[in-house]
């Protein structure tokens, strides 16, 4: 019979067993996206040989940065962080960091490793190597009488305004107003610095963003793609199938997404091409993620055998071909198929500029977002935007500024 | 005498201390530690490293009062208020009014089914709004086709956001109202009606003076709580639109945790809250003395 008594027992010792230590053959870990959707099968074999458990969390990247700062004030990040690498800088400033052993920095792509150090110093092991390219539906482009999309902007411009002539209820590419890639993406190929004066104030109003800007706004205002966001343009991969719109901007993700028998995207129907610029294709906005070990991790070894296992060059040949996730590993690299779309990805990787390294870069992307979507709804002309862009950067970054003139950061 | 008054007084302090320990602990130090941080500018750089941190004073509050995204989200969590008051009140009282009429059957059930919104997860049914709102294949657009009007992008027009982000606000809250009223409803004297209607009374004037001075107090609550949930609205957004198109749908608490825990720039973050607890206060306080004067209470 369980009295009052009993289970007052019982629920005190539940509680103490809760902040009993954890088992210390166990490493936890956050992975995002669908890499970490489908890490899971990869962990087996490593558990095995091991003996070592990983409690794995799987985290959407809408929240994963939030979920990060907050994992931190808090003092609950897991042992193991699966990050974008443009994070790095913002949670090194917290000190939330371990150095990884030099051994494991050896054998990545040239541009991989510089990713990931700050001052001369890394702070994580590159995990996966991505960049942002176009996808398009060859019988959409080739309706139009073109073998695949143009990569310089007033070319791309003519293609596009004839996609949308022939269909007129029909759109050529899909911007989505809430993600800031596909204005940075045009802006890098520019070759303009975003911040100037050292990283404490914006670029914005510098003749080469103000073009890119000027060739988004475009986009929108000659119909060439529907002012939507993410929550309304439901799933992309179905609009795409559909013919909602000719070409997606996207990373190697759809790479592995287009595979997954939902979308039903027919392998070969679609092509990949880079990024148009001004003149021709130009440099890439660098992106990927590492993965880096918690200052707090209770055993660091441990953790560290599980960053080496998964950034193996086998493993990375494996994540390619679960989630589409592009290795950083050279010879990983020989594994993968020689088709043109994993070479353009080479190329491009191999052509692409780091953002700032300033912790405030996250915000920055989104608050320059926010200003351009007001943009491109009318609110703002070109000029208006960039000087807009750039005030609210210089407010973001006043705190840096401060910090910068008492040499307490450099 | 005095000795058993003491006594009195002391079990009275026993019984209270543990209440206002566990207020001073929980409400008044957390509001002083918010008044406190708003004057400060504790961001990530002080997260890392406590020197980092100023002491701004006023700082926080004159930034804001220069921010146009701050007074954006003001003016969408006053348009929120506005209409979502009126008319989450007005809807709990006229569903209210039917379920209490003589001629309405099976009254526990439609009680059940218009009260199940209010108890229903948020996410679950802000999930299902989104696809009753859908452009291309929602059920709302869908029923305006059949009359004849084209199809409306609902929440992703800054013009209609906000609209159709109070449509769910008030399915979703108008249940806990409707409940209020229907208990103040049954208060109502049955011979005062019949009274009332025996006089010539018509249904205007026998609910102006007769159901309405019994249920005012209910109002009074109702509004009172309206107000101050509508000023907080947070997670609908959240869910439903994230905030956006173009920040359309931004509110003072959301503005709040997007300062406070995205991007951690808790002093900002903490002068909203000191901002919105100040305001609800005088609201509350400026609803209060106009109940007091209304002759009907």
């Amino acid at each position: 019979m369980i009295t009052r008594r009993r289970a007052l027992t019982l629920a005190s010792s539940a509680a103490l067993s809760a902040c009993a230590p954890r088992d210390s053959n166990r490493v936890t870990w956050w992975a995002m996206g669908t890499t970490g959707e489908n890490a899971p099968i990869l962990l087996p074999p490593f558990t095995r040989t091991t003996g070592i458990d990983v409690d794995l969390q799987a985290v959407p990247w809408t929240g994963a940065h939030e979920k990060l700062l907050t994992g931190f004030a808090g003092g609950s990040l897991p042992d193991v962080m699966m990050l974008n690498t443009g994070w790095l800088p913002e949670l090194n400033l917290l000190g939330a960091l371990t150095a990884p052993p030099p051994a494991l920095l050896t054998g990545h792509l040239p541009g991989a490793n510089a990713a990931v150090t700050i001052a001369g110093r890394a702070y994580a092991v590159p995990w996966t190597a991505d960049s942002w390219v176009q996808f398009y539906r060859r019988d959409l482009i080739a309706e139009v009488d073109y073998p695949a999309p143009p990569l310089d902007w007033a070319e791309w411009t003519r293609m596009a305004q004839a996609i949308v002539r022939r269909h007129p209820d029909r759109f050529a590419t899909l911007h989505l107003l809430d993600w800031p890639e596909p204005l940075f993406a045009y802006a890098a190929q520019t070759g303009e610095p975003f911040l100037r004066d050292r990283a404490g104030r914006g670029n914005f109003r510098s003749p080469g963003f103000r073009a890119a800007l000027a060739f988004y706004k475009q986009v929108f205002d000659l119909k060439l793609s529907p002012r939507v966001t993410g929550a309304e343009a439901g799933d992309t991969y179905i609009g795409l199938r559909r013919g909602w719109f000719a070409i997606l901007p996207s990373d190697a993700v759809f790479l592995g997404d287009a595979r997954r028998p939902e979308h039903r995207i027919v392998p070969g129907s679609w092509g990949a091409a880079a990024t148009p610029g001004p003149r021709g294709a130009g440099a890439a906005m660098a992106r990927g993620t590492c993965l880096a070990v918690s200052r707090t991790a209770r055993d660091p070894a441990a953790a560290w055998r599980l960053v080496a296992f998964l950034t193996g060059a086998d493993l990375q040949r494996q994540i390619f071909g679960i989630t589409g996730d592009l290795p950083t590993r050279s010879r990983a690299w020989t594994m993968l198929p020689p088709d043109p779309v994993t070479r353009l990805f080479a190329t491009q990787i191999a052509d692409s500029v780091a953002p700032p390294a300033v912790p405030e870069w996250e915000r920055i992307t989104s608050e320059v977002q926010q200003v351009a979507e007001a943009m491109v709804r009318g609110r703002l002309g070109v000029d208006a935007a960039a000087a807009e862009m750039d005030a609210r950067v210089d407010r973001i970054l006043a705190k840096r500024r401060w910090l910068l003139d008492r040499g307490r950061i450099t | 005498m005095t000795r058993r008054r003491s006594s009195e007084a002391r079990a009275g302090l026993a019984f209270t201390i543990p209440v206002l320990f566990a207020t001073l602990a929980f409400l008044v130090v957390p509001t002083v530690a918010g008044l406190l941080l708003s004057l400060t500018d504790f961001d990530i750089y002080a997260l890392a490293d406590l020197a980092n941190l100023r002491l701004v004073g006023s700082g926080n509050y004159l930034a804001l009062a220069h921010d146009p995204r701050f007074w954006h989200a003001v003016w969408n969590t006053l348009i929120f208020t506005g209409i979502g008051v009126p008319a989450a009140i007005g809807a709990s009282l006229v569903t209210a009014l039917l379920l209490d009429s003589a001629t309405v059957g099976w009254k526990p059930v439609w009680r059940l089914l218009l009260f199940a919104p209010y108890v229903t997860t948020l996410v679950a049914t802000a999930l299902v709004w989104r696809y009753v709102l859908d452009t291309r294949s929602g059920l709302l657009n869908a029923a305006l086709g059949v009359v004849g009007i084209a199809p409306v992008d609902w929440l992703g027009d800054p013009k209609t956001s906000i609209p159709a982000t109070l449509i769910f606000i008030v399915w979703k809250a108008f249940g806990y109202n409707m409940l209020v009223f229907t208990a103040a409803l049954a208060t109502v004297s049955t011979d005062l009606r019949e009274a009332a209607r025996l006089d010539g009374a018509g249904p205007v004037a026998r609910f102006r003076h007769v159901t309405l001075p019994a249920i005012g107090p209910a109002l009074v609550l109702a509004s009172v709580l309206s107000v101050a949930n509508f000023l907080q609205v947070f997670a609908e957004p959240y869910v439903m639109t994230h905030g956006g198109p173009a920040q359309s749908t931004m509110t003072i608490l959301y503005f709040m945790f997007d300062e406070g825990f995205t991007w951690w720039n808790l002093g900002t973050a903490s002068a909203v809250a000191v901002i919105l607890f100040v305001a609800i206060l005088g609201i509350t306080a400026v609803q209060a003395r106009l109940a007091r004067r209304l002759e009907w209470l």
